[in-house]
């Protein structure tokens, strides 16, 4: 096991790579006018002289791959530069807004979970009958609808109308993030409720649940004991596969509610061209997302000590 | 006895799919007739500002009018034939490519597949939409440039597809006949290969449509797709926003559009998987 964890965590080394390389790469080709960028903004005439010394300033005149390891050696030292907006630090503005979307992520996860698991396991016993119907249609809708057409609806129905929720959150508290936290359940769990119903229904298939059923065993007992147990790696597997979409989810709810998180941040700087901040965005969330998938593939062998990961097939 | 209750009860279902199938096409036929031909379908100029302003939905304009007066139903079918037809492109592309370079790379082998499969690798690695994100950024945005950034990150799952099928297939016995009875490479692929994985890469695009168009509207609605003044649905949507309170059929309307379109794409995927793979789903 401790083999298996260090040689996972060798070969995050080289993805790292990889990824800050791209990051770096497809910001600074946007960026290469960085410094007129820069200079467009303050409105003013500026002389080549003035830009030729801003560029050397930013080591913008050196080779690429000296810029990218001194970019590099920066980052390792959580200095991303100088956002071209506010001129404030990218990545200290980044850390404080991290905690927001961490924690819409993290309620949206738990409420997923809550919503879609007692659903698929209900759907997958009663298979073709009516709560099955029920609950299927109600996926199929919600999985048919775009994140912020059901962000929208719910501000509308339950901000405006109801005035249950503040339209535009001020402060990350709990009250605020009831909102756009559903508006991510409801697109996640429609897509993860029909898995858990698959997984379920593979599961309840196989013969010793009509031989526990035939030995008398009571069928709650049987769900619960085995049943479900051992459809849980295949659940947590699929739930983590969905971080993916969630993690992009999150620009664009936290743009609709005002939640003050690294998706509005992102958004904003999309906006803005602020190319240092949605490099920070980018990196950031490709590192957190191979982290979300390294930690899965760990707690599989936890979870699972059949499986034996690092034995490739095919 | 039960054998042939079992094989009719099977028959029956069979017919059943079939049907469904026959039916979700056609309506998607009539459905993407009606949007290619939208501007013939128009009740008004879709561009012209010559109604009063935020109109609710009435008889004369069954959407409403948006904040420029302008007739939000004609907007709403022009903006579907821009997002359907931008979306159709966008899972075009990234089938056709993904195919060709999952096939090249489970036929040839070797530098060029480790390279390739690295490459999606790489892709994959990032969370797709924020990856998305910042390549149409990097382009400036444009609905062009969405449907090129939304093609970067969509690409690898075809390759993958494609390259596994293929694998599967170049050890079958029917392939090695096929090339001791002297095919070349290419015969091999185009009479052999391709007709023999097209199924599931089929099912896997119409699968897809649904969920492209929403991303697709997704990135508009951020304003990194179609600029104004195109109709597309994403970005009225976003700039009926803050109209949202006092007009919400500036909202609606779009949004309900949106869905409908989704939600026919996802049923004709369904059904399609359901006629051409018989063992999954239900």
């Amino acid at each position: 096991m401790r083999n298996y964890v260090l040689r996972r965590l060798l070969q995050l080394i080289p993805i790292l790579l990889i990824l800050t390389f791209l990051s770096f790469g497809m910001m600074r080709l946007a960026g290469s006018d960085a410094v007129l960028q820069k200079m467009e903004n303050t409105g003013m005439a500026v002389s080549q002289e003035t830009i030729d010394d801003a560029r050397a300033e930013l080591g913008l005149d050196k080779p690429f791959l000296t810029q990218y390891f001194v970019w590099l050696g920066n980052l390792l030292h959580g200095d991303m530069g100088t956002s071209y907006v506010s001129g404030q630090e990218v990545f200290p503005t980044f850390v404080s807004k991290l905690p927001a979307t961490l924690l819409l992520t993290a309620v949206t996860i738990v409420l997923t979970i809550v919503i879609s698991v007692p659903l698929g396991v209900w759907a997958a016993v009663r298979q073709n009958r009516w709560a099955d119907y029920v609950i299927r249609t109600a996926s199929f809708l919600g999985n048919s609808m775009p994140n912020f057409f059901v962000g929208l609806l719910l501000l509308y129905v339950f901000a405006i109308r109801l005035a249950w929720f503040p339209v535009i959150s001020r402060g990350v508290t709990l009250r605020n993030v009831v909102l756009p936290s559903l508006t991510l359940a409801i697109a996640m769990s429609a897509k993860y409720l029909r898995q858990v119903r698959a997984a379920v229904l593979e599961e309840l298939g196989k013969a010793y649940v009509a031989g526990a059923k035939a030995r008398g065993v009571r069928f709650s007992v049987t769900l619960t004991k085995s049943v479900l147990r051992s459809c849980l790696v295949t659940i947590l597997t699929l739930l983590t596969l969905s971080i993916g979409s969630l993690l992009g989810g999150t620009a664009i709810v936290e743009s609709i509610f005002m939640w003050d998180g690294v998706g509005k941040l992102a958004v904003d700087a999309i906006n803005m061209r602020d190319y240092p901040m949605i490099q920070a965005y980018v990196m950031w969330m490709a590192i957190l997302y191979v982290c979300v998938n390294l930690v899965t593939d760990l707690s599989y062998r936890a979870l699972d000590p059949r499986i034996r990961l690092g034995v490739r097939k095919g | 006895m039960i054998d042939s209750v079992t094989v009719r009860r099977q028959k029956i279902r069979k017919d059943h799919t079939r049907k469904r199938f026959v039916f979700f096409l056609l309506a998607t036929a009539v459905f993407l007739i009606v949007v290619c031909f939208a501007r013939q379908f128009c009740p008004y100029d879709p561009n012209a500002q010559v109604f009063s302003a935020l109109e609710p939905p009435s008889v004369q304009h069954p959407a409403g009018t948006d904040r420029f007066g302008r007739d939000m139903l004609s907007r709403i079918l022009i903006g579907l034939r821009t997002s359907v037809l931008s979306t159709l492109a966008l899972v075009a592309i990234i089938t056709a490519a993904g195919t060709v370079i999952g096939v090249l790379c489970g036929h040839l082998g070797g530098a060029a597949d480790a390279l390739m499969m690295r490459a999606a690798d790489v892709c994959l690695a990032f969370p797709g939409l924020v990856l998305a994100l910042a390549i149409a950024a990097l382009l400036n945005g444009g609905l062009q440039n969405a449907v090129l950034a939304l093609a970067v990150v969509g690409w690898p799952k075809y390759a993958r597809l494609a390259r596994s099928q293929t694998l599967a297939l170049e050890s079958a016995d029917f392939i090695a006949a096929a090339r001791l009875s002297g095919d070349s490479s290419v015969q091999l692929v185009a009479r052999h290969i391709l007709p023999n994985i097209a199924g599931p890469i089929l099912v896997t695009a119409v699968l897809d449509i649904g969920t492209m168009m929403m991303e697709l509207a997704g990135l508009s609605f951020l304003g990194l797709g179609a600029m104004p003044p195109t109709a597309e649905l994403g970005s009225m949507m976003s700039s009926g926003r803050s109209m949202l309170q006092t007009y919400p059929w500036v909202i609606l309307g779009p949004g309900i559009a949106i869905f409908a379109a989704v939600a026919l794409f996802h049923l004709l995927g369904d059904s399609v998987r359901d006629v051409l793979d018989p063992r999954t789903g239900r």
